[in-house]
């Protein structure tokens, strides 16, 4: 990622955060560290209560850190008893809930962090920004009147317009029914990417991650699991959590597989192939109707229920027994 | 009643088409119970009165309404200021006590305005224990050379009923802060708001709205009271209401007044309405704390300080001036005198009965909505709810004049039915402790049908469609269903409006039967006599009884000062 850059754009090396609970600290996020490079998209994945959210809020300045620190553009932000506070970091950050100022008009919104500066000059850049966002016309509208997606693109115009040297975004889709989601994901992606904007998103989905961002960061219980690109962790990911998490799939003894290597391995629904010579038997516990292809719940010998793509036309009522081969190419295997 | 009652309720004609809904025509008697005196004042106010009236227009009225005008600028200015800047310090600081001073900040809302007046008339009193520890301390020996100023007449007033009424403000505004402010400020932080900036141009907007209904409800009380006004010498409209109706027994006169004070009253109705209706613009984020920044050192006493001072200033002192009166009377052995047991009995006899009523009253309300809304017909039963809880805004004095007059005609067409029966005439309604009741019922209803609605609103209707589908009639499912699950609603009004009907000073001065005292009568007619006897002992009791209700606000949801540290 910034391998060959000199210096990342942020950089977060070791982090700890740590909520006062009843029963002492409780520690969220422990030795952390990432990086992005200038103009590059990272994201965050995880299920909820990973602390992804807080790696966030840390970033922008909202949690003090116990532990590492916070690098934007190779400035210290935070460090063990040290943070910059928001407000004077330069750090742009969209809401999940977006977070408009209902006393506030979409153009007032969008222009309040612009306030120092010239009337002129902000109202230029406010034209300018909602333009990019595709809602030059609703500068006079107030945020109840809008669409959620219409709610979301001023929440990032707004988070734009102040040129920031990062962008924090914090489950953008989240409020969003399917079809817009898609549809503003790729949007939202092309915007960042014509302004330049180096961005960390947080989600749990990981289809937004795939959509978004260059680079993804599988969270869980406060860690990052593995770094990489989307193809890599679906590909090769490093650890069975992040084999379970990404794609479809689960992780299983090698020996249910009738493999004698020992370990488990990760066996997705299309590494299984129905093969009258095949070697393993597997009873058949259920089959829907996924159009294109039917995706049967199968029993294996060992007792372990697994999902398999089967091609179309091959009828199998649940109850029976199929033979199956399994496709040993590429497969990931844990020790 | 009934007869006047169907006269005024226009047919409901919409849902005529199904067979008459008892709840509804239930509830719409209700609202024509309210709206029954308002119309009977302007009847009232019609009839002209003798000579009087050119005197009063001329010489009571203009100085009254000067009065009343300064009187509810400095309340609402004050309570403005203290009640945001409380509910500011303890939202957006973390200081030693803050979690204390959360709850505490409440506890002025078990003050009456003509309490904190009587008591601060006896600590201010140039003879009193203040002005003599300020004289001791200055060095000098009698009150001729060294009195600080006069706290009767107007300034007095202001700040009296300002340091009472705040907390209205401070809760809708905390509320406001704790509920819709947390994302919004760190978003504002994030564009480059600093501290200030955060106040200024987000939290205090946004809480315009909350502040509005806050004071709104303050000054309705400024508006109702009489005691503190009165005790400290301020020809109030209110006063002016009283003296012309009892003092100078000009009932058309004080209706007169009475009708200009509606006024006041409907505008202050509107600010609220518009108030609660920008609120909810704002109620799509999710609720969540927002963190508060650390003081320290001297900043953290600084404010420490403030947030204590309005408690001091409105409940402890007060208090603590009752107990020690109490206290000597009782160590003494003067024991207090059999009659304040009597009006004891009668402020708990009359309150419990006015708390039943008005229980029942509001879930007549709340159930013929709920009814109405399965149908989806709400038109007629919301207007039932809205014109049913317009008591509240109705200042005790205008609601008793306008009682009056209905209350003397149900006693004639009563004594007409009587007569033909061959009994013996006299007064029913009339100057009898069920006139109270009813003046109760009418003022308190909007705290049972508001408190009843909300328990119904987080009922889900399919609980009512389950139940109907297994046969139950409306009825039978009220009584199976909802009262079970209502039960904590219910008692939490049923407690405020115990509390508040205890309280009541106004309406009962004018409608109370002859020789009728209750603990506040009592206390009025001591501090009226210039006499502090018992008094504080009455004043004690309502106070004790007035922190139930701030004790169960300080435990609602809203978790005064109790709010976790973290996510």
């Amino acid at each position: 990622m910034s391998a060959d850059a000199t210096v990342p754009m942020l950089a977060v090396r070791g982090i700890r955060v740590a909520y006062p609970g009843p029963a002492g600290p409780r520690v969220v996020v422990d030795g952390l560290s990432l990086a992005l490079a200038h103009g590059e998209i990272g994201c965050l994945l995880g299920p909820s209560g990973c602390g992804k959210t807080t790696v966030l809020r840390a970033i922008a300045g909202f949690e003090p850190l116990q532990a590492g620190s916070i690098l934007l553009d190779g400035r210290p932000l935070s460090s063990a008893g040290r943070t910059v506070p928001p407000e004077l970091r330069g750090i742009g950050m969209m809401f999940q809930d977006y977070a408009l100022f209902p006393h506030l008009d979409v153009a007032a919104n969008v222009g309040f962090g612009l306030s120092r500066r010239p009337r002129r000059e902000r109202e230029a850049r406010v034209a300018e920004v909602l333009q990019l966002v595709g809602l030059p016309d609703r500068a006079d509208a107030w945020p109840h009147e809008l669409s959620g997606g219409q709610q979301q693109r001023v929440a990032l115009a707004r988070a734009l317009a102040p040129s920031p040297s990062l962008l924090l975004l914090d489950e953008p889709f989240s409020n969003l029914d399917n079809d817009t989601r898609e549809h503003l994901a790729a949007e939202l992606r092309s915007i960042l990417r014509r302004t330049g904007t180096t961005a960390l998103l947080v989600t749990h989905d990981q289809a937004e991650a795939f959509a978004m961002a260059d680079a993804i960061g599988v969270m869980d219980q406060g860690r990052i699991l593995q770094w990489a690109d989307a193809p890599t962790l679906y590909a090769h990911p490093r650890d069975p959590f992040v084999a379970g998490f990404i794609g479809r799939g689960c992780v299983l003894p090698a020996e249910a597989l009738g493999l004698d290597c020992g370990g488990r391995v990760l066996l997705r629904p299309d590494r299984l192939l129905p093969d009258p010579e095949g070697r393993i038997r597997a009873e058949v516990v259920a089959v829907s109707f996924r159009g294109p292809g039917r995706v049967a719940l199968l029993r294996l010998a060992g007792g372990q229920v697994v999902e398999a793509d089967l091609p179309a036309g091959l009828e199998q009522p649940p109850g029976s027994t199929l033979a199956l081969r399994l496709a040993e190419d590429g497969l990931v295997r844990f020790p | 009643m009934n007869a006047i009652a169907t006269a005024i309720v226009p047919a409901p004609a919409g849902a005529a088409r199904s067979r008459p809904d008892g709840w509804l025509l239930a509830a719409l008697l209700v609202a024509a119970l309210v709206v029954l005196p308002l119309l009977a004042l302007a009847w009232t106010a019609a009839q002209g009165s003798d000579g009087l009236w050119s005197h009063i227009a001329a010489n009571v009225l203009p100085h009254a309404a000067w009065n009343t005008a300064l009187l509810l600028l400095g309340v609402g200015a004050l309570v403005v200021s203290i009640g945001t800047g409380a509910a500011w310090l303890v939202t957006a600081y973390e200081f030693p006590g803050r979690a204390t001073m959360a709850w505490a900040l409440l506890l002025p809302l078990a003050v009456p305005t003509y309490i904190v007046a009587y008591a601060y008339l006896d600590l201010l009193h140039p003879l009193g224990p203040v002005q003599g520890a300020v004289r001791a301390l200055l060095g000098y020996d009698s009150p001729r050379d060294f009195r600080l100023p006069d706290i009767r007449g107007l300034a007095g007033c202001i700040v009296l009923l300002g340091f009472v009424l705040y907390p209205y403000v401070y809760m809708t505004t905390r509320a406001m802060f704790m509920t819709q402010a947390a994302s919004l400020l760190e978003a504002a932080r994030t564009l480059g708001a600093g501290r200030a900036a955060l106040f200024f141009r987000v939290a205090l907007p946004l809480a315009r709205p909350a502040i509005a209904v806050g004071a709104a409800l303050a000054l309705l009380e400024t508006l109702n009271d009489i005691g503190a006004s009165e005790f400290l010498g301020v020809q109030t409209l209110t006063v002016s209401v009283y003296t012309t109706g009892i003092t100078r027994s000009d009932l058309p006169g004080a209706a007169q007044i009475a009708l200009a004070m509606l006024l006041l009253v409907v505008g202050l109705i509107a600010l609220e309405r518009h108030g609660r209706k920008r609120q909810r613009y704002a109620s799509t984020l999710r609720p969540r704390p927002m963190q508060r920044q650390r003081l320290r050192g001297a900043a953290a006493w600084l404010a420490l300080g403030l947030a204590a001072l309005p408690v001091l200033v409105g409940f402890v002192a007060p208090s603590a001036y009752l107990v020690a009166e109490t206290w000597q009377r009782l160590g003494q052995g003067v024991g207090v005198a059999p009659a304040l047991w009597t009006s004891a009995w009668n402020t708990l006899r009359v309150a419990a009965l006015a708390t039943v009523a008005t229980v029942l009253a509001g879930l007549v309300l709340a159930w013929a909505l709920r009814l109405a809304q399965a149908r989806r017909r709400t038109r007629l039963a919301a207007t039932a709810l809205r014109l049913g809880s317009l008591g509240y805004a109705v200042p005790g004095t205008v609601l008793a004049i306008g009682l009056l007059a209905p209350l003397a005609w149900f006693d004639n067409g009563a004594n007409l039915v009587l007569g033909s029966l061959g009994l013996e005439p006299r007064m029913l309604l009339m100057g009898s402790s069920w006139a109270l009741v009813l003046a109760y019922v009418l003022r308190f209803a909007i705290i049972a049908a508001g408190g009843t609605e909300a328990g119904l609103a987080r009922i889900p209707p399919s609980l009512d469609q389950a139940a109907r589908g297994l046969g139950d009639s409306p009825g039978t499912m009220l009584w199976r269903v909802h009262l079970p699950l209502l039960r904590p609603a219910r008692a939490a009004a049923a407690l405020l409006v115990f509390v508040d009907a205890m309280k009541e000073l106004p309406a009962t001065l004018l409608l109370r039967p002859l020789n009728f005292e209750t603990l506040a009568t009592w206390l009025y007619a001591d501090a009226a006599r210039g006499a502090y006897e018992d008094g504080a002992v009455a004043a004690l009791l309502i106070v004790l009884a007035g922190l139930l209700p701030v004790i169960l606000l300080a435990r609602t949801g809203l978790a005064w000062g109790r709010e976790g540290a973290g996510r």
